[in-house]
């Protein structure tokens, strides 16, 4: 509190003056996001400010709105109704009565001008012009806040003219600077990224020399991945980007060396950056993964979706042409993702990551890794189509070890009776026998997945099939009585005011570490469901799902239903819905429809 | 200087010139021979207690209902005060059936209520008339269920706000009017021109009042004015909420700080209900139909039940209070954390969205900061920003 009211301090610039990476202190605020604040702050400086003005009007309601964006916000309402600014403006809630616009003019000016130096006036007794005048609020504004309160109501001419400048004070003094003090992630990150490679350089540089030296930078590396790290938890979606990017996946071919420890020299990544060699970046990303062992699992599910999007290009047709690095950047996604689960392994190894089967509600242990997020990454691993990738198939195979504390053996032998369907289960029984005997047979595996492949995306199709009928039923089941309220089930750690769920289309809700660490679907069963599966009920809970919303039903007996976490980051989830666990593109007559029966269900 | 000393804020500890922290309660001779009166009545009595704030009401509520517990058994309190409620969470006029004496006597305790109100924020003035519906309401609650017996009738005792100029007090004169005590306790305190009227205040002519009763704040300093018992209420509106979010969680789990509660909460898996299962209301501000789930995520409810059977007031009760954690608008789904259990959810159908603030010290914790956290915030222009600015 004394510091807020300390002498003016040098160090304070930093804070104004441009981006200065993150600050300390946090703070409440009525919006979920910069890029929220930012929709606002454009539509309040727009000719249409009828959003930002009900976006305001919700953040009201949440309280802890800020002084400024409050008297923006009015003066925006005010002039709305003025007959003076809203020309052109159609509607009829124009205000003629100059007596009530002086009014609101004079007590907006008078918030705004209380609003700055009540407090300051409270606590120093220096009178209100004297603190105005330091705050830099223009004179004319204390002086009608003198007016309007103790003498006549100004004049509506003088109040107009006084609210432009208001206004233009108030983008000036908050929303200018406001968006001057918003922290650029990824100039942040790669700065510190940067400032990391070139201290491990320095350290490879001068292995000989003096150990105080290299101490200091050690100690400099360690500042600056904690660094990284906040911001990993303030932004990780922007972080993993960045990480990603750094990366290099979109350079030109260049040799790689057999161990993937390569130095990608070719190219220069930003025309002002120099680069950071890959084996540098993967020294970053397992020093932050040691104190945020998520963010490996992170940049895994992020590769993963890249070569999903690269799939789905070339699924569509698109050919090599428009792609040049096409099929040369799939190959290196694959090698990373080889390089990440091996690096996740590691640090299983190491004890740096706790594969723990729930996490518990007060595990403080923020290590642990939940066994079914591995799965569930698994699973979006098998369901790519690349398979002739070995370092893929490694990768598989090293992810069902860890998930399946107990043998790979065990595992491959359930894997086919989970994924295929009743008819196809008979045959391949035998298949996954043989290849318990012969484990170690990469070639075999390739195989059972190219099978297991083929028949999910066959029993992908059949769902797609079976669900175009299911209005059948929709019409005819009885709403059965339902609880309105049950507990969430599958539900990982996430902060408040987030859920965890990949696939939320709600802009508002920043999905954090969507995937990964939250998962919308039963994946609490995973391991259930690896043992006991029954397809025959699998149609059954799908219309289920759409009787009662409840999805979760339905997930414990689809392993499919994952497929669906494809095209989220590809395609925009608009026009969609998620019928069997695919994302079907609908109509709006079918939606409604559909809205129709929910309603009539409810 | 007078103004820089009443500019004290609320969150520094107590001002110097306090007593010793308090131990023990204090009962003095008068406020000794009041409680004997009021409970030597044959009839349990309606007492309101009244008085400006911190001259010690609530201290002397609780000295009374255990005064009063050994002759009736129970004793029905009808806690009035939003900002610092006795047994209830912060924004609640709440009615309590209390069978057990209270051991602490300087501290309000949480205790589970008969029946809720959510009025949503800290203090009547946002809206007298909805305060005082919620009050009546409760008043007639207490009515209908302890006092037609004859054989069964309990006494009650009603605690009021601080606020007795004003609005406040013209809250306090209809809280009076209805209530219709048979015994009114004023506090006063030196400084007269902070007391309530002397006298039966709330009635307009020489009607037949009840029974008045004047004792004086208990503390004085050296020059015998009274000592007020300053308290740090928004530290204990977040405690009470902290301690009322704990019940979340079995007993046998330690959460000693805030930090370890704050992870938990974000850990432990939520209630969820459909949208189109409960209706939200927003009690004090007006949220356009497309921004309800903006406004509502990562605040604190009122979980009520839409109470239309009851004819008289039709004022939904609440069963507690709750955080909506989360928002799933492609499900359809509210994620609401809340200790009250699932059983007594079911009927839950309304959520009232209130102006209660949800504690900060919850919404971060490493690795799990909530959005509405933000970092970067300017939110102070002081001449510092403006001194940096130009230089």
């Amino acid at each position: 509190m004394a510091a807020a009211e300390a002498a003016p301090a040098p160090e304070a610039s930093g804070f104004c003056t441009g981006s200065g990476g993150l600050s300390t202190g946090r703070k409440l605020v009525p919006w979920s996001s910069w890029a929220e604040w930012r929709f606002v702050r454009d539509g309040l400086f727009s000719p249409f400010p009828a959003a930002a003005l009900r976006r305001i009007a919700a953040w009201r309601s949440r309280g802890s709105v800020l002084i400024p964006v409050d008297v923006t916000a009015a003066f925006v309402e005010i002039r709305l109704r003025d007959p003076f600014f809203r020309s052109g403006l159609a509607g009829d809630d124009a205000m003629e009565s100059e007596e009530m616009l002086a009014m609101l003019y004079s007590m907006a000016i008078m918030r705004l001008v209380n609003g700055f130096v009540e407090n300051q006036h409270k606590k120093t007794g220096r009178s209100i012009s004297e603190l105005a005048e330091a705050v830099g609020i223009p004179r004319v504004l204390v002086d009608i806040r003198h007016e309007s309160s103790h003498r006549n109501l100004p004049s509506l001419r003088l109040l107009r003219l006084a609210s432009i400048k208001a206004f233009d004070w108030l983008k000036c003094i908050y929303w200018d600077r406001q968006t001057n003090s918003i922290p650029d992630v990824e100039v942040e990150l790669k700065l510190r990224l940067h400032e990391i490679a070139s201290f491990l350089k320095e350290n490879d540089s001068k292995e000989s020399k003096s150990g105080s030296k290299r101490k200091r930078s050690e100690k400099l590396i360690v500042k600056a991945i904690k660094y990284a790290r906040r911001l990993y938890y303030a932004y990780p979606f922007e972080v993993v980007s960045v990480l990603l990017d750094l990366m290099q996946l979109d350079a030109p071919e260049s040799p790689e060396s057999s161990d993937m420890q390569e130095i990608h020299s070719l190219g220069v990544y930003h025309s002002s950056d120099t680069q950071i060699s890959n084996s540098d970046m993967k020294t970053i990303i397992v020093k932050l993964s040691e104190k945020e062992p998520r963010l490996l699992l992170s940049v895994l599910k992020s590769v993963i979706e890249m070569i999903e999007a690269k799939e789905e290009l070339t699924n569509k047709g698109e050919s090599y042409e428009f792609l040049p690095v096409g099929p040369s950047k799939v190959k290196r996604l694959c090698s990373l993702v080889l390089w990440l689960v091996t690096s996740i392994k590691e640090l299983k190894d190491s004890g740096y990551i706790g594969l723990v089967h729930e996490i518990g509600v007060l595990s403080s242990d923020k290590n642990a890794v939940p066994c079914f997020c591995l799965a569930k990454l698994l699973r979006k691993l098998l369901n790519l189509s690349i398979t002739g990738e070995r370092c893929m198939i490694d990768a598989a195979l090293l992810l069902i070890e860890m998930v399946n504390g107990n043998s790979v053996k065990e595992k491959l032998r359930k894997l086919p009776v989970l994924s295929l369907p009743r008819l196809v289960k008979v045959s391949s029984l035998p298949q996954s026998r043989t290849i318990c005997n012969e484990q170690g047979s990469l070639e075999k595996a390739t195989e059972t997945l190219e099978m297991f492949k083929l028949q999910l995306k066959r029993q992908k199709n059949a769902c797609l099939t079976e669900t175009g009928t299911t209005a059948g039923p929709f019409n005819t089941s009885t709403p059965e009585k339902h609880n309105r309220w049950s507990v969430a089930k599958s539900w990982t750690p996430c902060p408040i005011g987030t859920i965890p769920c990949s696939f939320s289309s709600c802009a508002v809700l920043p999905a954090f570490d969507a995937v990964d660490h939250g998962l919308e679907v039963a994946t609490l069963e995973q391991h259930g469901t690896f043992d006991e599966v029954d397809h025959s009920e699998r149609f059954e809970s799908q219309s289920d799902e759409l009787d009662d919303g409840s999805i979760l039903k339905i997930s414990r007996s689809s392993p499919e239903y994952d497929i669906s976490d494809m095209p989220e980051l590809t395609s925009p989830l608009k026009g969609r819905l998620l019928v069997g666990g695919v994302w079907k593109k609908v109509s709006e007559e079918e939606l409604l429809l559909i809205k129709s029966k929910m309603k009539l269900l409810l | 200087m007078a103004a820089g000393a009443r500019a004290t804020p609320t969150r520094t500890p107590p001002r110097p010139s306090s007593p010793a922290p308090r131990t023990e309660a204090v009962v003095p001779p008068d406020w000794a021979s009041s409680v004997t009166l009021v409970s030597s009545h044959p009839t349990p009595p309606v007492v309101v207690v009244c008085g400006p704030k911190n001259s010690g009401k609530s201290t002397f509520s609780r000295i009374l209902l255990n005064a009063l517990l050994p002759r009736h058994g129970k004793v029905a309190y009808l806690d009035t005060d939003v900002g610092q409620p006795e047994f209830a969470l912060p924004g609640c006029i709440s009615f309590h059936i209390v069978d057990e004496a209270l051991e602490d006597l300087l501290n309000p305790t949480l205790r589970e209520a008969e029946r809720c109100c959510f009025f949503g924020d800290i203090s009547s003035k946002r809206d007298p008339e909805a305060y005082l519906n919620c009050l009546f309401h409760l008043y007639d609650y207490f009515v209908g269920k302890y006092r037609c017996d004859e054989n069964e009738m309990l006494p009650l005792i009603v605690n009021t706000p601080g606020w007795v100029k004003g609005a406040g007090f013209d809250m306090l004169v209809e809280m009076l009017r209805y209530i219709c005590p048979t015994i009114v306790i004023q506090i006063r305190i030196t400084a007269q021109s902070k007391n309530l009227p002397d006298g039966m205040f709330w009635l307009e002519d020489e009607q037949t009042g009840p029974e008045m009763i004047n004792i004086n704040a208990a503390f004085h300093d050296a020059l015998n004015r009274s000592l007020l018992i300053q308290k740090d209420s928004c530290g204990m509106r977040e405690r009470r909420l902290v301690e009322y979010l704990k019940q979340c969680f079995p007993s046998k789990i330690s959460l000693s700080t805030n930090k370890e509660l704050a992870y938990a909460l974000a850990s432990i898996p939520p209630y969820q209900v459909p949208f189109s299962d409960v209706t939200v209301v927003h009690l004090h501000c007006e949220v356009p139909a497309g921004e309800i789930w903006r406004s509502l995520n990562a605040t604190i409810v009122g979980l009520a039940i839409s109470n239309v059977s009851e004819a008289s007031r039709s004022i939904p009760y609440c069963v507690g209070l709750g955080i909506v954690r989360g928002i799933d608008v492609q499900k359809g789904l509210l994620y609401v954390i809340t200790p009250v259990p699932l059983e007594r959810l079911q009927s839950v159908d309304l959520l009232q969205q209130g102006l209660i603030e949800i504690p900060t010290t919850l919404l971060q914790v490493r690795g799990c900061v909530s959005p509405y956290m933000s970092t970067n915030v300017l939110h102070k222009i002081s001449e510092r920003d403006l001194y940096a600015g130009d230089g």
